[in-house]
């Protein structure tokens, strides 16, 4: 699945190509632009200049107006609360993804992640691993194309951790879904993970799982207005929403509240 | 005894007839402004919620006077009204009932407003990614996790409603059955020094009043707690 | 010791800017009142001010210690129901005698009298509340004896007073109304519709009493009522004079 940040007509395009079914782990401190990069795919959050194609389909072509609502993609998202209708009970959450049948998906699903039990329980009296295994499994329901997950499991316990990350890998395993895991924490990752890429003040820098460090830095194109200026840097706002650090070039004359585009490349080698 | 005997009940039922009309037009109303207001952003979002706004600090009568301009037949609106849908606002219980929707639309919208941004935001975006429709997300995800904002914004208007009287005495013309609510009734009657007839009347609302209120308390416990 | 001082001080203040004549005046006068402060406060320098009302209201209001100095009621019925309960301190005299009138929008005919009530083009006629209106009562009076209250009850609303039926007549709410002589003879509201006095509805005596409690200077905006000068003042504004070897 070509992924493709386009950086404009006179510039060079950007590949970033994931393989179907793989499971690539996102990383990078906080305000790097992870989350925003999860959420443009989603459909959550529109980019002012940007290209998403997914195989055949074009999700996202900002210089053709081409936006395909977040309801038309064959994707789905799991949240770091969880995101739980707290007014359903976790069957009828999964049902919510399904729609009503008669043909035992559901409890399937659920005896997947072990929670047959819980399946007429209200969310707010699951333990947090446990409600996020419902919203894994509530986000499979639908068999996606793609998997977003955004920092799933950072507000739970080591253990809890642990036991979920294996949920993962073996209903990765069983779906093929491609997958693309958001978290702080690489170490973590590097466990589950095909491939790693970090992303750091919007720049993403790719990194293959086990290899050596492999420094093909990709330019990237974000537009955003300057919050401020400290040092020699500038703190530029993504339109919606979203912070991210920009190295000041030399002799440039920004100033608090003009808009920026910013494209940023490095050398591939160093 | 006598007293209740020959009391005149209608101005009661009117008086809730109108509250409870009022109240679930503006639910119906109501719901889609909040849900406008909470999730869109727009330029002069901040006036509309300003107008939405103005009968919170309104004096009744300026209300019910402007209204009495505007759907006046000798006037544009209200001439138009009378010729084309045979509508007539002033000096009936229609009017009254689109006056009060002006009159107490702020005490629906606010609290399901702020109920709305109140909550996560990640449950709106989970149903957007399970496939649901803006509006199919507001009706099966969002309002029932909002149960206390809504029940507020109904409690709100239909007691605002209820104690409507300046814009009443405006517009309504004091007609037995169609315009003359309770609040105008007690007012009738303490002019006419009937004051055993207005403690009736006074007492009745009350009563009836706090027995809603309770109602709609003690169902809150049951329906709100999942 | 200085905050004594102060205290005397402001009551001191207060007694002396109590010198405003407070007037409950009935709606029906409450044009020619504005007339009559005019020329009473350039003859004598006191102040007045007027709170118009209906007079079954304001009546209501002083049973329950409103502090009024003079009351100008619509009819003799609420003066002397004060005066009955001790709140008036002189038996009503007759100040003026209003005339009742019917008031409609500018093209209808108001030479038809009542009959123009039936037609189709009036649809909605306001009356001032009778239970608390003099001009309201004697309407309705005067539509009974000619038996039109029952065809016409479902066209007709209430005002709160005279006032309030001069705001629907003057916003085009009403297509016509009973108001009273004095009302339409006011210069400003010229033009904005047709009257003629009622046929069959008799004047109305205007009674006035001065209120229990009534500052000094109360007695002589009293007196000023029966003198030439407000008289004619009176007649200006369309009122029957009593004669003036009434009482008062």
């Amino acid at each position: 699945m070509p992924l493709v940040f386009s950086t404009g007509p006179a510039d060079l395009a950007v590949e970033l190509e994931l393989k179907t079914g793989s499971l690539t782990g996102l990383y990078g401190p906080s305000g790097s632009g992870k989350t925003t990069l999860l959420r443009i795919l989603a459909g959550l959050t529109t980019p002012t200049d940007g290209f998403i194609r997914h195989q055949d389909q074009l999700w996202l072509d900002t210089t053709h107006q081409v936006v395909l609502p977040v309801q038309q993609r064959p994707v789905g998202m799991v949240f770091q609360d969880a995101a739980l209708f707290p007014n359903m009970t976790v069957r009828e959450n999964v049902q919510f993804a399904t729609g009503k049948r008669r043909d035992g998906l559901v409890d399937e699903l659920l005896e997947l992640v072990n929670l047959g039990a819980l399946a007429n329980r209200k969310p707010d009296s699951l333990s947090g691993g446990q409600r996020q295994r419902v919203a894994l499994i509530r986000a499979l329901a639908r068999r996606p194309q793609v998997l977003l997950l955004d920092e799933p499991f950072s507000a739970l316990d080591e253990e809890t951790r642990e036991q979920l990350l294996t949920e993962l890998i073996r209903l990765h395993r069983q779906f093929g879904t491609t997958t693309i895991l958001v978290s702080h924490q690489r170490e973590e990752l590097s466990r589950v993970a095909d491939r790693l890429i970090k992303v750091e003040n919007g720049r993403i820098r790719e990194r293959e799982t086990g290899e050596s460090l492999n420094t093909a830095l990709v330019p990237v194109r974000f537009t955003g207005t300057i919050v401020r200026i400290e040092d020699q840097r500038a703190i530029v706002r993504l339109p919606e929403g979203g912070v991210m650090q920009i190295q000041l070039p030399l002799a440039a004359s920004w100033k608090p509240g003009s808009s920026v585009t910013v494209v940023v490349s490095e050398p591939a080698d160093q | 005894m006598h007293l209740w005997m020959d009391l005149d009940w209608q101005p009661i039922w009117l008086t809730l007839r109108l509250a409870l009309v009022t109240t679930t037009l503006l639910l119906l109303i109501g719901i889609p402004i909040a849900s406008w207001l909470a999730y869109t952003r727009f330029r002069g979002k901040s006036i509309l919620e300003a107008i939405i706004s103005l009968p919170l600090v309104l004096p009744p009568s300026v209300l019910g006077f402007y209204f009495l301009l505007t759907f006046s037949p000798a006037h544009a609106v209200g001439q138009w009204l009378a010729m084309y849908l045979d509508v007539h606002l002033l000096f009936t219980f229609q009017g009254l009932v689109v006056a009060s929707l002006f009159y107490s639309l702020p005490f629906m919208v606010h609290p399901i407003q702020a109920g709305l941004e109140n909550l996560s935001p990640s449950l709106r975006e989970a149903a957007y990614t399970l496939g649901k429709s803006r509006s199919e997300t507001l009706w099966r995800v969002l309002l029932p996790n909002i149960k206390p904002a809504l029940l507020t914004g109904i409690v709100l208007s239909f007691a605002h409603t209820i104690g409507e009287f300046g814009l009443v005495l405006m517009i309504g013309g004091n007609l037995p059955g169609q315009t003359r609510v309770a609040s105008i009734a007690i007012y009738d009657e303490v002019e006419l020094l009937r004051y055993d007839t207005a403690h009736a009347y006074a007492l009745l609302l009350l009563a009836i009043s706090f027995g809603i209120l309770l109602a709609v308390y003690s169902i809150n416990k049951r329906w709100v707690t999942f | 010791m200085r905050s004594w001082l102060v205290v005397v001080l402001f009551f001191l203040g207060s007694h002396l800017q109590a010198q405003k004549l407070r007037i409950a005046v009935a709606a029906n006068a409450q044009f020619v009142v504005e007339k009559l402060q005019a020329e009473f406060e350039r003859q004598t320098r006191i102040e007045l001010e007027p709170i118009v009302n209906s007079s079954g209201k304001l009546t209501a209001q002083i049973q329950q210690g409103a502090p009024f100095d003079v009351f100008l009621s619509a009819d003799m019925t609420y003066p002397n129901a004060l005066y009955q309960s001790g709140q008036a301190t002189t038996k009503p005299a007759v100040y003026a005698y209003g005339v009742l009138v019917l008031w409609a929008s500018k093209d209808l005919d108001v030479s038809k009298g009542l009959a123009l009530l039936t037609s189709d083009q009036v649809r909605k006629i306001a009356v001032a509340n009778p239970k608390t209106a003099p001009y309201g009562a004697a309407a309705t009076e005067v539509l009974t004896r000619q038996q039109l209250l029952g065809k016409l009850q479902p066209k007709i609303v209430y005002g709160e007073s005279i006032a309030q039926v001069n705001q629907y007549l003057v916003s085009g709410a009403v297509d016509a109304g009973f108001t009273a002589k004095s009302v339409v003879l006011e210069p400003s509201l010229q033009g904005k519709g047709n009257w003629a006095p009622v046929k069959g509805a008799a004047p109305i005596p205007q009674g006035v009493v001065l209120l229990k409690g009534a500052s000094a200077n109360a007695r002589r905006f009293y007196d000023f009522l029966f003198s030439p000068p407000a008289r004619a003042i009176f007649q200006q504004y369309g009122y029957q004079l009593p004669s003036t070897s009434s009482t008062r």
